[in-house]
């Protein structure tokens, strides 16, 4: 097979090799469900074609987030830039991303996605029809940064830490470190499991939660710049479309196999 | 033989003089003697042989500007060599040359006849080698003395070489003798130089030169090698150190001194004339001028002047359109010179009055004391009918005795002789429903047949009319509008107009001719009717304004009363939904639903602390359902009644004031906040007065006097103001004005029956029973009549009147109906434009329904009258004028219009004064932004930070001082330099601890300050929560009484997973979670108590639009963290963004950033969570950041839409409550344009606020005593 043949497979199954290579896969995140709401799995995400949540093509998905600073002096932006990030989530959600979300603030800042804004589901957090939540994150700052996830507000522990007799934050865990210029994949299991049962997206136990990505400079730095981008879901795949992607993966391993 | 060869080198010198050279070819003449020198010098050369010497063939010495030699031009500049080795433009040096004649060549050794030898001066440097001069010849064996002078050096340059050639007249030979060779230049610099020819001078006084009057001019010539050569002038009072640019025009010119320096050629502007005009400077001052050519600065000789201003004025009679009908009048007024020094005879001399022209003098005053500044004159015009009889114009001038003077106090006046005049209208104003009897008084009356209100025709009652004296009978006026007309008087020959000499005011009759008993009247605010308690039919008539011009009442309903007994006095709740009625005779109040027809809720027995019955006179209903009753004898006693207006209880007590009194009268202020209370005993002839106040429910005895008659005690009544922080005490013969503390303002000698305050301007009306009218006064001056009104058709009032909120409408019950006068319309309306100003600002005010003749206008700024306001344009009855602002020290101003006395309803302008103004030392503020605010109110200190920071001066530390008069001082104060934290972001204080959060290190930081400020040394000590948590803020917590307790409370407001506050303990350094969820807390306050026990924290939770509730929860500080729990929790609201907080002695307030408003939380500490929260703003156009408070205002700032940002603030006194607001509405917003806000920090009753990179203190201006 020759290269423009392999490009054009490439193409076709929405793969590109390279971008697998910037990208480092954080995925031994859980968020688990105890009971499910009524009427709850007929909810999907109101972006359609689902799963999408937030690609970042549209300025609108800018407004299904909110962003708060971590004082009151501290100012952030969140901007939709022309740049995308390929690969990583966006593969596994089979899109090309032309733009994202471009987060930044002088100090800590949280942003957080509810699956209910009071009135609607905006999207179905009891993810009975989706295997995982996916996303990507790029540091552009000059600083290495930390991200924090919970479920929140209203739970009493965050999927981070665990805490000493002085209900201070002791045991640091699924922090990520991104360095500058690094580029994370994000994808948090969802599942029926009950092993942290503290890390429950729930709208039936709690409507008001909210998914908090918490991005924190480390100690002595002073803000960061992040681009957030390719927010969804994936879906349980049709037994068909797993076949495709498959013979795809197959035929694009022959293909650069035989025009290396 | 010397001196014949001196003479030949001068005759070579004049010719050398007479050629000019261009050895360079570049058509510019050159100076041959001087290397590099481009221009013309005549001097002196000296040259000598000494054959007598040894070594070397010649030898070179250098004097440099060591010779004696002084250069003197034909006015007057002199200037000597200053023998500092450098040689500066006309100094001299003298270059000695020593010839060898042993070591010559052969062929000058040949000819060393006299007058062999001769020396040329060339350029330099070599390369240009030629003849420059004539050759000098040498007429001895001996030396060379070669004097030059630097004049313009171009280019400029330190070091000078020089090249000579000596050589034989008859072999050719010669030698050049290059100074480079043997290292020698002359040291030079081209500094400029200059001198002051001269100054406009009136006069000398030793070496003072006196300049009178504008400009002030300076004429000097100045020389310098760069033409670009600045020239400025600089002045300073003698006694000051340092001296100030003066903003003069300087203009360079041409100077005949050329002729005399002609090295920088003919066309040179070497002169200079300084041209200055200041019309404020005056009196003694040093003059410096400056010449800076880019790398010297060169003062000229100081000059010292006496700056003469011309003198000034202000006429004082006769006043500007002045009728004048006497043969002779006062002329008066005043003159100032404000540059008086006898000691060189600078002092006003005299006074001048003119009529018309310079040839028309009346009068003449030398000044008699010239030592003084200011001159009163006055003097009596016996000849003013030696003028003709119409307009004239007169006025002054002022003379000094420099011979400056000014023409002042211009202004018309019309003399009348025979012509009938207007002095004056009384009364000014009047119904339209009128038969009013007006009286003009004036001149040549007695003629008049005709007089005219606008177009309405008055009829002249003849039995009163005299020369000086005449009353007309205004008709019914059959087109009316509320306006002012002019007056018009005239005979068969002249007439006389005075504009805008009347005023037409609304009112009606209801023509309802009311026959029952009547015994009290109220008027409802909130519906717009009128109560009439009739006494006759035992029920409440309403009446309401029939369909017309609002101003005619008719009955429309009425309700029934406890129908067997005789009602006496009604009153109304705040809300004005509900009637209070009490009864003669009867111990009972009731009280009654007006929202249900007049419902009957509950009758309340009244009765003293025995028990026994009481006979009710009088009654006030006051905030919070309070009603006070005054009863007469027998068991006259003062009774508070607290009631729940549901009916279902009620608590009656009695107030201790004493058993003496036979009757006890209440009145209660317009905004129901306060009631005064009036005890009469009538055994020994005295009264008390006493002070209730609702909101403390405090009754306080005021010492107040006023005389009374034997018997005359029955007559005292009072009358407060609207919040009650004035009253008046008065009788039928004499009224006094006290302040709320009882301390007397005013009295004068006059009575009424009823005096009420206008609840919103300056202004008190008092009635009389049987008056056809009443009276207008001026509560700022008892004894200033202002005007009086008639009742519409003549009519006079049967009981008291009622005056409405507002002070637009007042109305009376006459024989004829009710009269409704719409008083509203005779005052002027104010605004101004900006609201806040800062001292130098110019504002712009509107005075509307202002008449015709803007020149009436007034207005006041704290009470003076402001005389710099100047009329921009008019438009029928509204004037703008622009003002520029007189505010200073801090202190805001209440600005009035008044207009014949009328008074407008004040207007608020608050100055902006900078803070960093008042401070001296801003060492390492260079760079500092500030953002946040934290008060220590323990020792009046106020640091500022700046959150984005890292290194240097982080936070400073001011020391703030507020006088008794308002006047603000600060101190830069010290603080640790390890306080410098990176990105401060909160501060706070327990006990002597300062606290600090810095962002980027998510620490918390803390030193004594009571150690530091008496050692100068503190320990900085630190605490972190984690390094994954940020810290938002800290709230500092040590109880009133010392119970070991020195906690700072800090949070995290991105949350950490729903405990999100944190205790450190100050001593230990410990850190623990506090016991509590509160997601995303945004901002921790502590509530102090008396008792450690009963001090609270509260923390508030910030959540996201369209999620849960925001709430604020309560725990108790004093325990250890992991001990706190939630006590309770305030809900404030979905969707509210409750955000931060701020706490004063009445209730806790957060700002609601996604609602734009602000929540006012009484919490319930009972247990019972009986938490009381009211929304009192919503839907602001600021999203509210910052928020702080006092008892008196509470402040928010933010940023409103457009992402411009605004400072909003509301009075929450509830003592200034005005009746006829809403008791929260915001007081006024202040939005700088391009300027972005942050902290906001309430001082007393400054709010210091950051705007962009300064801190503005604005006065707040409103007290409790306004």
């Amino acid at each position: 097979m020759n290269k423009k043949a392999v490009w054009l497979m490439t193409m076709f199954f929405g793969l590109t090799v390279s971008a697998y290579a910037q990208t480092t896969v954080y995925d031994n995140f859980l968020i688990t469900q105890t009971s499910p709401a009524s009427g709850s799995t007929t909810v999907g995400p109101l972006i359609q074609p689902a799963p999408e949540i937030a690609y970042f093509e549209d300025v609108s998905d800018i407004n299904l987030f909110n962003f708060q600073p971590g004082d009151i002096f501290t100012t952030y932006s969140a901007l939709l830039i022309p740049m995308g990030i390929s690969g990583g989530a966006a593969d596994k959600l089979g899109i090309t991303s032309t733009s994202s979300l471009n987060f930044s603030a002088n100090g800590s800042a949280n942003m957080t996605i509810s699956s209910f804004d009071g009135m609607n589901h905006v999207f179905d957090p009891l993810f009975s029809n989706y295997v995982s939540l996916v996303f990507d994150v790029k540091n552009v700052g000059s600083s290495a940064v930390d991200l924090l996830f919970r479920i929140g507000p209203n739970s009493t522990s965050a999927m981070y830490s665990s805490f000493d007799e002085f209900g201070i934050p002791a045991i640091m865990q699924n922090i990520v470190t991104l360095a500058a210029d690094e580029t994370a994949t994000f994808i948090f299991n969802l599942g029926m499991s009950v092993n942290n049962p503290s890390v429950v997206w729930d709208y039936a136990s709690d409507p008001y939660n909210e998914f908090y990505m918490e991005v924190q400079p480390q100690l002595g730095d002073l803000g960061f710049e992040l681009v957030v981008d390719n927010i969804g879901m994936v879906a349980v795949p049709e037994p068909g479309s797993v076949m495709l992607c498959l013979f795809g993966f197959v035929v694009s391993k022959l293909a650069w196999r035989k025009n290396k | 033989m010397r001196k014949i060869v001196w003479l030949i080198i001068q005759l070579c010198l004049i010719t050398s003089y007479a050629m000019a050279v261009d050895y360079d070819n570049d058509g510019v003449n050159d100076d041959p003697y001087r290397p590099n020198f481009i221009g013309y010098e005549s001097q002196n050369l000296y040259f000598y042989i000494d054959l007598q010497s040894a070594d070397r063939f010649y030898s070179i010495t250098l004097d440099n500007d060591s010779q004696p030699y002084t250069f003197t031009t034909s006015d007057g500049y002199t200037m000597s060599n200053d023998n500092d080795g450098i040689l500066q433009p006309l100094e001299m040096a003298r270059m000695r040359v020593v010839v060898h004649p042993e070591r010559l060549t052969p062929g000058l050794q040949q000819d060393l006849a006299s007058g062999a030898l001769k020396l040329v001066m060339l350029k330099s440097p070599p390369d240009t080698i030629g003849d420059v001069s004539d050759p000098i010849t040498i007429m001895d064996n001996s030396e060379i003395a070669l004097d030059v002078t630097i004049d313009r050096l171009t280019p400029e340059m330190e070091n000078l070489a020089f090249t000579l050639n000596l050589y034989n007249t008859s072999s050719g030979s010669n030698v050049y003798i290059q100074s480079s060779d043997t290292s020698l230049f002359l040291p030079t610099d081209d500094r400029p130089f200059g001198h002051i020819t001269g100054l406009n001078t009136y006069s000398t006084h030793n070496d003072l030169s006196i300049i009178s009057g504008d400009p002030l001019i300076l004429d000097g010539w100045a020389f310098d090698d760069n033409d670009g050569m600045a020239v400025t002038m600089y002045y300073k009072r003698p006694s000051d150190p340092t001296d100030v640019q003066a903003q003069a025009a300087v203009s360079r010119q041409f100077n005949m001194i050329n002729l005399e320096l002609p090295y920088w050629g003919q066309v040179y502007p070497s002169g200079f004339t300084v041209e200055w005009d200041n019309e404020d400077l005056r009196g003694y001052y040093d003059l410096r001028i400056e010449l800076n050519d880019g790398s010297h600065t060169v003062s000229l000789p100081t000059q010292k002047v006496f700056w003469n201003k011309p003198p000034d004025g202000g006429l004082l009679t006769p006043i500007h359109n002045e009728d004048i009908t006497d043969p002779e009048i006062l002329v008066s007024g005043i003159a100032y010179d404000l540059d008086v020094d006898v000691d060189i005879n600078a002092y006003l001399s005299a006074v001048e009055v003119y009529v018309d022209s310079s040839s028309n003098l009346i009068g003449t005053i030398p000044n008699t004391a010239p030592d003084n500044d200011t001159m009163e004159f006055q003097f009596i015009w016996d000849t003013v009918y030696d003028q003709s009889e119409g307009e004239h114009t007169i006025y002054a001038i002022a003379y000094d005795s420099f011979g400056l003077s000014t023409q002042f106090g211009t202004r018309t006046i019309t003399i009348y002789k025979t012509s009938p005049v207007i002095i004056s209208i009384v009364p000014r104003l009047g119904p339209w429903r009128a038969n009013t009897v007006v009286s003009i008084t004036g001149a040549n009356l007695s003629s008049v047949s005709d007089v005219h209100f606008g177009s309405t025709a008055a009829s002249i009652i003849s039995a009163s009319q005299t020369d000086t004296l005449m009353q007309v009978q205004l008709p019914q006026i059959s087109d009316p509008a509320s306006q002012y007309v002019d007056v018009t008087i005239g005979n068969t020959a002249n007439g006389h107009t005075k504009q805008d000499g009347y005023r037409f005011v609304p009112a009606e009759l209801g023509l309802n001719t009311i026959t029952d008993v009547i015994s009290d009247m109220e008027f409802n605010n909130m519906t717009g009717q009128l109560y009439l308690l009739n006494q006759s039919t035992r029920q409440v008539d309403i009446y309401e304004p029939l369909p017309g011009d609002g101003l005619v009442y008719g009955a429309t309903d009425s309700f029934a009363i406890r129908s067997t007994a005789v009602p006496s006095k009604i009153d109304l709740s705040k809300e004005q939904t509900i009637l209070y009625a009490l009864y003669d005779n009867l111990s009972i109040l009731e009280i009654y639903d007006l929202q249900t027809g007049g419902t009957l809720i509950d009758a309340v027995a009244l009765e003293d602390n025995d028990g026994d019955p009481v006979n009710p006179v009088s009654m006030a209903y006051l905030m919070y359902d309070i009603v006070l009753i005054g009863s007469t004898t027998p068991n006259a006693c003062l009774l508070m009644a607290q009631l729940d207006t549901s009916g279902a209880s009620y608590d009656i007590s009695q107030l201790p004031i004493g058993l003496q009194y036979e009757d006890i009268e209440v009145v209660p202020s317009s905004n129901k906040a306060t009631a005064y209370i009036v005890a009469k005993d009538t055994d020994t002839d005295t009264f008390d007065v006493f002070l209730y106040e609702a909101r403390t429910m405090l009754l306080t005895p005021l010492a107040v006097t006023i005389p009374l008659a034997t018997g005359q005690v029955g007559e005292v009544s009072v009358a407060p103001n609207y919040n009650g922080s004035e009253f008046l005490v008065y009788t039928s013969t004499d009224i006094a004005l006290f302040d709320h503390t009882g301390s007397l303002l005013d009295s004068a000698v006059y009575g009424a029956d009823y005096v009420t305050f206008d609840n919103t301007r300056a202004m008190l009306y008092t009635f009389n029973s049987g008056d056809s009218f009443f009276t207008l006064k001026n509560p700022s001056d008892l004894s200033e009549s202002i005007s009086y009104i008639h009742f519409p058709n003549a009519q006079f009032a049967s009981g008291e009147p009622v005056l409405d909120w507002i002070g637009d409408k007042l109305f009376a019950l006459t024989p004829q109906g009710i009269a409704a006068v719409k008083i509203g319309d005779i005052y002027p309306q104010l605004s101004i434009n900006p609201m806040f100003v800062k001292s130098d600002d110019t504002i712009e005010l509107v005075a509307q329904n202002a008449g015709h003749v803007p020149e009436n206008i007034e207005v006041y700024v704290n009470d003076q009258l402001q005389s710099g306001k100047t009329l921009v344009q008019s438009d029928n009855d509204t004037h703008t004028f622009s003002m520029p602002v007189t505010l200073d020290d801090d202190t805001s101003g209440k600005l009035v219009a008044r207009l014949n006395g009328y008074t407008s309803k004040a207007e608020n302008l608050y100055l902006l004064s900078s803070l960093f103004d008042k401070v001296a030392d801003m060492s390492g503020l260079e760079t500092f932004q500030p953002g946040g605010l934290f008060y220590d109110d323990s020792r009046s200190d106020l640091y500022v930070f700046d959150a984005w920071k890292a290194t240097g001066t982080t936070i400073a530390r001011f020391h703030i001082e507020v006088d008794s008069q308002g006047v603000v001082s600060a101190q830069r104060l010290a603080v640790p330099s390890e306080i410098q934290v990176p990105y401060p972001v909160g501060m706070s204080r327990a006990n002597d601890y300062i606290l600090v959060i810095s962002r980027s290190m998510k620490s918390c930081y803390w030193f004594d300050v009571e150690t530091f400020d008496a050692t100068s040394s503190a320990t900085v000590l630190s605490a972190m929560v984690s390094p994954y948590i940020s810290l938002s803020g800290v709230a500092g917590y040590s109880p009133k009484v010392d119970i070991g307790v020195n906690y700072a409370y800090v949070w995290n407001q991105l949350s950490s997973g729903g405990p999100d506050v944190f205790q450190i303990n100050l001593d230990t350094q410990a850190v623990a979670r506090c016991n509590f969820i509160s997601p995303r807390t945004s901002d921790v306050i502590i509530d102090y108590a008396d008792d450690p026990a009963d001090d609270r924290a509260y923390a508030v939770s910030y959540t996201t639009p369209g999620r849960q509730s925001d709430f604020v929860t309560i725990f108790d500080p004093t325990q250890p963290a992991t001990q706190i729990i939630a006590l309770s929790t305030i809900d404030l609201g979905s969707y509210s963004g409750a955000y931060q907080l701020a706490l004063n002695d009445e209730a806790l307030f957060s700002t609601l950033r996604t609602v734009k408003g602000v929540s006012l939380i009484m919490p319930d500490h009972s247990g019972a969570d009986n938490h009381v929260t009211l929304n009192i703003l919503e839907g602001s156009a600021i999203q509210p950041q910052f928020i702080t408070t006092n008892n008196d205002f509470l402040a928010f700032d933010g940023v409103q839409a457009g992402n411009s940002y605004a400072l909003s603030f509301i009075d929450v006194n509830i003592w200034n409550d005005y009746p006829a607001d809403a008791p929260f509405d915001v007081t006024a917003t202040y939005a700088p344009a391009s300027s972005t806000l942050y902290d906001i920090q309430m001082i007393q009753n400054k709010l210091f606020t950051v705007i962009d990179n300064e801190i503005y203190i604005i006065d707040l201006l409103d007290t409790q005593e306004d």
